[in-house]
């Protein structure tokens, strides 16, 4: 048993804990936790694999931005612990059944699959460098320049529809117009009234 | 290098960036932002049809044949777009960016058809997903509406999910993700080894992803709820231009990196697609909601569509393609008339909204019985060639039992289009029905079409039988 087996055990098994929590804890706020473990643990598991720049974005975008922002969310809205669904133990018989016949099928598929595989027909890409991140950048940018363009459009589209499906304009909101306090001429707000008199 | 800007694509995707920006400024001409996007699409349409350099870039392909699925589709959201203006405008609901993220959601499906590696095409199925997201919640006044939302995005999050299973499979046992490289390492695989097994299952995660976003049988149970929480706007988009877009991702993958595993995908196709057929009519005869009604409908359509396809023949491809450019002809018009009647003063929810049109509005009351009928396959209509050929496919490749089901089948679905046109013709109830406009060209050449072009089937078969043709130059 080397070291690499051991980290990956204790790793994956811990990973496997802390996604089971995430699903069925009751507050929101220690499910959101749970899943920022699990995308640590995550993380170690890609370094196990050599693929240090895919671990580090995984920490930064999903625990330094996307989960941060959550958890403030959950924190603001002030959300009731939820009460155990009964609809969710009705469906869990089911939810196993299906789980375990899956399961099985892909275990006995995978089970002699691997070691008899032949790797070559990975077809090779270009090693530039030893570190990953110069050799993703390298390949993003030649090779997948136009998948990395239409990345750029799912995300113009996501936040367009975020907007869309958020945005409420209220009626009542006072706001000044520029364009229209230019626009006012002295006829229209002073009235010079001639032959007054006192 | 300057005829790259001609590509229909890059001119949607500039103009749509442009329109983004001018519609902030010029925020209450809105008829001026729609009118931009209209011309950038017929732009866009007209390019489509000029010579463009044959396989441009290694994931992406052009070719005579994608060029004309994409004019078809641009035609289709230029007709789209024209009911979905006024329909939105007389809901009081008119916003010009429910047209930029349907533009997005185009390019989406133009970005799918012309996809020759895997990842190109997760991309475009993701685009246009993202699109259908937002449409679907559009209404946020409505429950239903935004329940359908939620319901599509966790269910297409997880056909996703699915489908990157099954495409990182592929990868794992071919090394590639280019089309034809995977053919060619397909086809030098021996058939009892492990790494055949491998590429069988990523395969058929594929299939059920796919099936799931075309609303075939066993993964159809999203169809009838998003059809009804959308707009009709909405469900038009929903019932032509995705279907179009996946039937030629079908097509593509199937008969060009997966066509030496033919004996294994014609046998799940022919189940889903008998599987669609019959759960679609037999589930449609009790529904009262007008949208749930067509939904159930539109199911059984894709099954004669998959059904065809399964066949792995010249005939059966040209009947699927056949049926493919019928079935959303046959939408455009059905789901349009419903775009343009108000009953009760709101929109059509209920068959039983629709009683005593034909004596209030006689003109909207005829299209809706040649729609119907063309839908239910009765003969001088483009809706029987469709289902004949599909049919007379079944019966050169000796499935007389499984034709026998589907004409049994067709039987049943033809009870309830009449019965919408029993309740348009023969029900007196007094409903509030009224209409923004008397007539519309646009939709009165859409029938004609259908009757016409029923009478005359061959110029359809010619245009479908060219297809199929420059289909196979591709897949050699």
């Amino acid at each position: 048993m080397n070291i690499e087996l051991i980290t990956f055990i204790i790793f994956s098994s811990l990973l496997i804990f802390t996604s089971i929590k995430v699903i069925t804890s009751s507050n929101p706020v220690l499910s959101a936790i749970n899943l920022v473990f699990s995308f640590f643990l995550s993380a170690v598991l890609w370094l196990l694999l050599g693929a240090e720049f895919l671990s580090i974005i995984l920490i930064l975008v999903y625990v330094g931005a996307v989960m941060v922002l959550f958890l403030f969310v959950v924190m603001m809205l002030d959300i009731n612990i939820a009460k155990k669904n009964a609809a969710y133990i009705k469906y869990l018989p089911l939810g196993i059944g299906i789980f375990i016949v899956f399961n099985i099928l892909i275990i006995l598929f995978f089970i002699n699959t691997f070691e008899n595989i032949n790797y070559n027909a990975i077809s090779s890409i270009n090693i530039i460098s030893e570190s990953n991140t110069e050799n993703l950048g390298f390949v993003l940018f030649t090779d997948y320049i136009l998948e990395f363009e239409i990345a750029g459009l799912i995300l113009l589209l996501g936040i367009l529809s975020a907007i869309i499906l958020t945005y409420r304009k209220n009626p009542n909101n006072k706001y000044q117009d520029p364009a229209r306090q230019i626009d006012v001429r002295k006829k229209d707000r002073l009235k010079v009234i001639k032959g007054l008199k006192e | 290098m300057f005829d790259l800007f001609y590509i229909p694509e890059i001119i949607l995707s500039i103009g749509i960036l442009l329109v983004i920006v001018i519609d902030l400024y010029i925020e209450k001409q809105k008829y001026f932002s729609y009118l931009l996007i209209q011309f950038l699409i017929i732009l866009a349409s007209f390019y489509a049809l000029t010579e463009v350099p044959t396989h441009a870039y290694s994931s992406y392909e052009f070719s005579k044949f994608t060029s004309l699925i994409k004019f078809l589709l641009l035609v289709g959201a230029l007709i789209i777009f024209h009911y979905t203006y006024r329909h939105l405008n007389y809901l009081n609901n008119l916003k010009i960016e429910y047209f930029t993220i349907s533009v997005l959601g185009l390019i989406g499906t133009m970005i799918m058809i012309s996809a020759y590696s895997l990842l190109m095409l997760y991309l475009g199925i993701e685009l246009l997903s993202l699109a259908l997201y937002a449409l679907i919640g559009f209404n946020k006044a409505s429950k239903l509406s935004s329940e359908a939302a939620i319901k599509y995005y966790i269910l297409g999050a997880m056909s996703s999910g699915i489908l990157l299973f099954g495409i990182s499979l592929i990868y794992g046992f071919t090394g590639s993700i280019d089309y034809f490289e995977i053919a060619e390492q397909i086809s030098s695989v021996n058939n009892n080894s492990v790494q055949f097994l491998g590429i069988i299952f990523g395969m058929i995660f594929i299939t059920a992803s796919l099936c799931f976003k075309f609303g075939a049988a066993p993964f159809h149970i999203w169809v009838p709820d998003i059809y009804q929480g959308s707009l009709v706007s909405t469900t038009i988009l929903l019932s032509t231009l995705p279907k179009v877009a996946v039937f030629v991702v079908f097509l593509k993958l199937y008969f060009i990196p997966f066509i030496t595993l033919a004996f294994i995908w014609s046998d799940i196709l022919i189940f889903i697609g008998i599987a669609s057929i019959v759960i679609g009519s037999i589930f449609a005869l009790t529904q009262e909601n007008m949208k749930r009604l067509l939904a159930y409908s539109a199911i059984s359509n894709i099954g004669f569509i998959i059904l065809a396809m399964g066949l792995v023949t010249d005939d059966g491809l040209n009947a699927s393609l056949y049926y493919t450019i019928v079935y959303s002809f046959t939408a455009l018009a059905s789901f349009g008339i419903i775009t343009h009647i108000t009953s009760n003063s709101h929109g059509i929810e209920d068959i039983s909204d629709l009683a005593g049109l034909s004596k209030t509005h006689p003109y909207f009351a005829i299209l809706i019985l040649i729609t119907m009928l063309s839908s239910a396959g009765i003969p001088p209509l483009i809706g029987f060639h469709a289902k004949l050929m599909v049919i007379q496919a079944l019966i050169n490749n000796s499935y007389i039992i499984l034709s026998v089901l589907v004409v049994l089948m067709t039987v049943i679905s033809a009870y309830y289009y009449l019965r919408i046109i029993k309740t348009i013709y023969f029900e007196n109830r007094e409903n509030l029905i009224s209409t923004y406009t008397r007539n519309n060209i646009l939709l009165s050449i859409n029938v004609i079409l259908l009757l016409g072009l029923g009478v005359f089937p061959f110029i359809m078969f010619d245009i479908t039988s060219y297809l199929a043709s420059i289909l196979v130059d591709i897949s050699i």
